[in-house]
Formats: structure tokens, sequence, C-alpha cells
């Protein structure tokens, strides 16, 4: 149970990707520090469980990983040498139509053009000049607002991605490519006429077109695995079963 | 003290540590859409038409850019669609480490109403169906999850939704309040670095990493400027 808590420097409450990227971070720079987790296992929304029959291991949330992959924190951290392997599923996505035809998605800009039918330039313009410019806007999109370091090529992404989604369809005249966007434009979680909804679907894409939409190995609890094993090695420590639901004053960290 | 936690549950554990202003706005703060989720054990792979997803490790069920728009538009509102935008995906076929030899897993899920216990597996099942005929006489074994529960399972998915707050034009930037530096708290030494801080959902960790960085400018600047 926690009772040394002021022996550390700081304490993160909850081990998801985000709280373990902070300890990561805070013990890096040299501090002590501590995670707390309410459940019984780590990872937050990278877990994975045996929750049908026994044999048969399914992510509890989340499961495709443009972002973890593409994540320029994480990039930093060599996962692979805590365990982690991605696998490149053979098309990102598949989107079938009633019809029996379907579009996808495939690391290939080209090869995704071209089942689009008259859709294919304004793919293919559109896509390579954001997979052009995305490695010079990347931190500052996955960040909070402040002064870019490439303020025109962010200034191209943004006046798109700030767009709704049943706006910025009106680039595309096939059913394929209408189809694709909505599908991706729809992780938004709102609906398409929300102004800023095309932002989603445009950086699920250009990742895609980037690295992928891998699956790890084993299941999402790899991640979280590979990322405790990464605060451990730097010396992090982890305890579970600690759910903080009230103020103990003995949270205070030392300082 | 730094919290991978959503604004509803700091305010319950930390509120009496925060001015009145910064609480007002951590109570305004909105949630979304809730999922519902479906785990499926199958005994072969999901019988597609469609080729391209008998080898994709996503598919998007939906149909059209009318439908999936009419079908988010619905739920925004409050009601459950009929035929429900579909997320899948297919770890097994890549993956041989999920599913017996032979068999398969399959993960979906569709949105619905923030707070919605409506069981979607039927209308769910029939949008697979659509498009993978005989979908159903594959299914051995499933696991489902309203919003409810999937709160229940982790207390950051308030209502449902899995991205820790909307990230509308009116949250994109100010997440989960407008401040200095969305992740210092008002009370000294408090922080949230959950999704419900900018850059928002996904595993990616930029959040943790960005709170950690102000953590450290703000209270150990020595340890600022060790480089990684
Ligand atoms: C069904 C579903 C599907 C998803 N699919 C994807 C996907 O395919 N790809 C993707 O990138 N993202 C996906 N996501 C989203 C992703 O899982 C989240 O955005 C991500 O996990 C958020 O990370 P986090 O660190 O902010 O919080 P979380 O991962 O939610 O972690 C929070 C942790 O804190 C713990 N905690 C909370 N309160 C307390 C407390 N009081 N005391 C102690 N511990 C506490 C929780 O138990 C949990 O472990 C999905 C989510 C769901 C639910």
């Amino acid at each position: 149970m926690i009772n040394h808590q002021s022996d550390y420097d700081a304490v993160v409450v909850g081990s998801g990707p985000n709280g373990l990227a902070a300890a990561i971070r805070l013990q890096q720079a040299g501090l002590s520090v501590i995670v707390l987790e309410g459940k019984e296992t780590i990872g937050g929304g990278m877990r994975t469980a045996e929750l049908t029959l026994p044999g048969f291991k399914h992510d509890i949330c989340s499961a495709i990983h443009p972002m973890a992959l593409a994540s320029p924190y994480f990039k930093t951290l060599n996962l692979d040498t805590h365990g982690l392997e991605y696998i490149q599923p053979r098309y990102n996505l598949g989107h079938p139509f009633d019809d029996g035809s379907s579009a996808f998605l495939d690391n290939s800009i080209e090869e995704t053009a071209n089942s689009l039918g008259v859709d294919k330039q304004t793919y293919l313009d559109l896509f390579r000049s954001l997979v052009n410019i995305w490695p010079d806007i990347d931190q500052d999109v996955l960040a909070p607002l402040h002064f870019p370091k490439d303020p025109v090529a962010l200034a191209k992404f943004g006046l798109k991605a700030l767009t709704s989604a049943s706006f910025f369809v009106g680039n595309f005249k096939t059913k394929q490519g209408r189809g694709l966007w909505a599908g991706n434009t729809a992780h938004s979680l709102q609906p398409l006429t929300n102004i800023s909804t095309s932002a989603i679907g445009l950086v699920l894409s250009t990742v895609g077109h980037i690295s992928g939409w891998p699956i790890p190995k084993g299941g999402s609890q790899s991640i979280a695995d590979a990322l405790a094993s990464c605060f451990k090695s730097l010396g992090g420590k982890i305890e579970t079963n600690t759910w903080i639901k009230s103020w103990i004053s003995c949270l205070k960290p030392k300082q | 003290m730094i919290f991978d936690v959503t604004p509803k549950q700091l305010l319950e554990i930390a509120g009496h540590k925060f001015s009145s202003i910064y609480k007002w706005q951590l109570a305004r703060y909105r949630y979304g859409m809730g999922v519902f989720k479906v785990d499926w054990a199958l005994s072969e792979q999901v019988p597609f038409k469609s080729d391209v997803c008998k080898q994709a490790g996503t598919v998007h069920i939906g149909n059209t850019f009318e439908e999936i728009a009419q079908s988010e538009y619905l739920i925004s509102k409050g009601q459950h669609p009929e035929k429900p935008f579909v997320l899948l995906a297919q770890q097994s076929l890549f993956d041989n480490t999920r599913a017996p030899k032979g068999k398969h897993t399959l993960w979906g899920y569709s949105h619905v109403p923030n707070g919605s216990t409506k069981d979607m597996t039927d209308s769910i099942e029939k949008q697979i169906e659509r498009f993978a005929p005989g979908f159903r006489d594959t299914i051995i074994g499933r696991h489902t999850y309203n919003t409810n529960q999937i709160e229940a399972y982790n207390p950051n998915y308030i209502g449902g939704d899995i991205n820790g707050g909307v990230i509308d034009i009116g949250q994109l930037f100010t997440r989960p309040a407008l401040r200095g530096s969305p992740f210092r708290t008002s009370s000294k030494g408090i922080y949230i670095c959950s999704s419900s801080t900018p850059p928002g959902g996904g595993v990616h960790g930029m959040c943790g990493y960005h709170t950690a960085e102000r953590v450290l400018k703000d209270l150990f600047p020595i340890h600022y400027s060790v480089k990684i």
C-alpha cells in the first residue's frame, strides 16, 4: 500500500499511455517517480484479456495504433528493446460498399489513389503534400497551442484541418473517395458538420501513409508492458490496486 | 502530483484545492459520444464479400458518406441509428498469438449517445452481415460493454467517451480549461495529463509528455535542462 509517497519527487495517478509517458519523462530527467494505478493491472486503455473464450485474446479498449507508432515521444524510447513489436496488416483499412466494391487505405498513396477513380489526382495532390510537410508539423499538431516550428507548413495543414468533414468532402466526387473520408473523420466522435472534424481524418490518413496503422504483437497490453519496462529500467516504481478517490495528505511529494 | 484522469474525477479528488474559477471551468467541461463495444470469438475469419476487407487490419462499416454522416448526426441528437457506423479490427489475421490456430478474434464498436445503455449487438451484427453474409454463423463467443460498463471498467471513459471529452472547436485548444498551460491546475504542484488535455484521445502519450515538460519547467528547472 501507499506509505512512502514523500520519498518521491513526483506521484503519477493512473497508468494509461499519458500517465506512463509523463512518469518516464520525469524519471529520465533524474526525478524519482511512483505511478499509482487503481486496477490490478497497468495500462489504462491498453489492456488485453481473454474476454470470451480461453485462448482468445481481446483488446479491451484500443486496438489499432497509428498514433503510438507516429508519436514523436514514443519514437525516442526504443520500445522495441522492451519487447514491443508492431505488425503491419496488408491493408491499413478496408471500406466495403453495398455494391460489393470497396475503398482502402494502403501505406502507398499511389495504390490508395488508384482505387478512387476520378478522385485519384485530388487524393494524390492532397496527401503527397501532407506527407511532405508532416515531419515539420507533427510536434505542433500533437501539442498544446504555441508558436509553431514551421508556421507556413502548419497553416497549410490548419486551413484544411479546421474545416468540417461535410465541407471538405466536396473535394471528392466518387462514392469510394467520399466513403473513405467519412469513415476516417467519424473518429472525431462528433457530427461531421462540426468544424475541425477534418483534422482527425487528415492526421489518420497521413500517418497511415507514413508509418501505417499497425497492431502490436500480443495485443495493446504489449505497449503498456513495454512502457512499464522502460520506466522501471530507469528506476521508476509502480503500485497497482491503489485507487485515489479523495485527497490523501500523504500524497504530497517531497519538495 | 500528476493525474491521468479527466476533469470530473479531478474535481472529486482535489476540488477543494482549486480556485472557484478553475472549479467552474472543470465543471463545465463537456464529454462527447460514447461507444458500445463488442468482442467476438470466431470459428473462422469474417466472410467479407470484398477481398480487400479480408486482408485489412481495420474495417469501416457504414457504406456511403451520407449514411455515415446521418448515423453520427442522429447519435449527437441522442438517438440510436438503425444502421450505425461500425469500426472493426481483425488483429488475429496478422498476429497468431491472439487466437487458437484457425480461429479468430474480432474487435468492434459503434458510437452511441453519451451514457447510453442500449444493447447495440443486433444492429452492429446486422451491419457486418450486410457486407459479410454468413458472419453470424462464425460466432462462437461474444463479450459486450455498454457505456456504463466501459466507465465502470475505466473511470476515465465518462459516459463511454473514449476521447476524454469532446475535441470540438470549443475544446480543441482549451482542453480542459482556457489557461496559460492546460496541464497546470490552479493549485501549485497539481497537474492533469490525461487525454482531456491537448492533443486529446488516442494512444500516443503526447499529453503526458507535455505535462512532464511543464512540471519540469515549473518545479524542477535544473532537471529540465537534462536532455533526453
Ligand atoms: C473501446 C475503445 C477503443 C479504442 N480504440 C483506440 C484505438 O484503436 N487506437 C487508439 O489510439 N486509441 C483508442 N482508444 C482510445 C485510447 O484508449 C485512449 O485515448 C487512451 O487510453 C487515453 O490514455 P490516458 O492515459 O489519457 O488514459 P487511460 O488510458 O484511460 O488511463 C487512465 C488510467 O488511470 C487509472 N485511474 C483513473 N482514475 C484513477 C484513480 N482515481 N486512482 C488510480 N487510478 C486511476 C485507470 O484505471 C487507467 O488505468 C480506444 C478507447 C476505447 C475505450
